[in-house]
């Protein structure tokens, strides 16, 4: 199994991709919030073609204003987008967010979501002057963490997550906690 | 409506006429549509016309309806800068505000893009902050900073200003 997940695919897809064409590390956060939309609609070419579609049309791209023909366009994104779906991912999703209203002193947190069973698996909170406030790592049969309501949808389009890499989220859950010791539930 | 009435709205009081120099209302005929008016001389000068007067509802609803669209299409036409959906998310994302992007827009450095697809943008840059709007319809497209990311902050967050 692959050390990326789908949804880390389809976002560097979509940062590469680029249709209002930015500077790549802008690129690289810019269409998070299309991402679960697309992985969704990923198993069926209909309805990712439509995804695609609404996708340009939210970003002000149009038929009328450009050249190239954007429905055969979007069919070749489509193929492509759907060559990941048969690649071997990772079923972990790696979050950060950054909430409006801290609480817990927590800053920003970084969460690692299992796709394959829908539910939080580990989290870290960081507080306002970057140490590692709480770490929480929950088994299936006790998913009781703060986020556990949460789908990874309601933490990317409600919460601006950003999808990140395992190796960013692992750096940060092997850093030493500051205050609050670890807890395995 | 007779001449005497277009000058002055006061019953039987003398007009003051002008360089004519009646002190007394003119003797006004009309015909035709045309108003005549007897001059000094005892004959009959032409003094003005019946202005066009609707002679059916039609015409005014035709009027209307005419004004209604013209107005419409004008509206429709014009270019304003509007803010598309994408734009309003990556605004609440990033810590942006009209108000910030209109400043950006006003005091910022302008230059020429273009889209993946070739549209065409501008690109307002104002103290390390930027705001992409396409030229065809208006609509902002997008905004960031070239902020880095930070523990706190997403990457592009606004840089205060």
């Amino acid at each position: 199994m692959g050390t990326k997940n789908i949804y880390q695919c389809v976002n560097d897809y979509l940062a590469k991709w680029d249709p209002i064409g930015l500077p790549q590390e802008i690129a690289d956060v810019e269409y998070v919030d299309y991402v679960p939309g697309i992985v969704e609609a990923l198993p069926n070419k209909r309805d990712l073609y439509t995804c695609l579609m609404s996708f340009l049309s939210k970003l002000g791209i149009n038929q009328d204003d450009v050249r190239v023909d954007l429905s055969e366009e979007v069919k070749t994104r489509a193929d492509e987008l759907m060559k990941l779906n048969t690649i071997s991912l990772s079923h972990e999703v790696y979050l950060k967010i950054i909430p409006n209203n801290p609480q817990k002193n927590v800053h920003s947190w970084y969460i690692a979501y299992d796709d394959e069973n829908d539910r939080v698996c580990r989290e870290v909170g960081i507080g306002d002057t970057g140490e590692v406030i709480t770490k929480e790592s929950f088994l299936v049969s006790h998913n009781c963490g703060i986020h556990s309501h949460l789908s990874i949808k309601d933490f990317i389009e409600r919460f601006y997550a950003e999808i990140i890499s395992k190796e960013e989220f692992e750096a940060v859950w092997n850093e030493e906690l500051v205050k609050v010791k670890k807890e395995i539930l | 409506m007779m001449f005497n009435d277009l000058m002055h709205d006061g019953g039987g009081d003398d007009v003051n006429m002008g360089s004519k120099g009646y002190t007394s209302a003119p003797e006004v005929k009309e015909v035709g549509g045309s108003y005549y008016m007897k001059g000094a001389d005892g004959n009959w000068h032409i003094a003005g016309e019946r202005g066009l007067v609707s002679t059916s509802p039609e015409f005014a609803i035709v009027f209307l309806a005419r004004a209604a669209i013209s107005s419409c299409l004008s509206f429709l036409s014009s270019p304003k800068p509007y803010i598309s959906d994408h734009a309003l998310e990556r605004f609440a994302q990033r810590g942006f505000t009209r108000e910030d992007v209109v400043t950006i827009m006003k005091k910022g450095t302008r230059k020429m893009g273009k889209s993946k697809y070739g549209e065409r943008q501008y690109r307002y840059t104002y103290r390390n902050n930027t705001v992409i709007q396409n030229v065809n319809n208006g609509k902002i497209v997008t905004v960031f900073s070239n902020a880095p990311k930070t523990s706190t902050t997403p990457r592009g967050y606004k840089i205060p200003f």
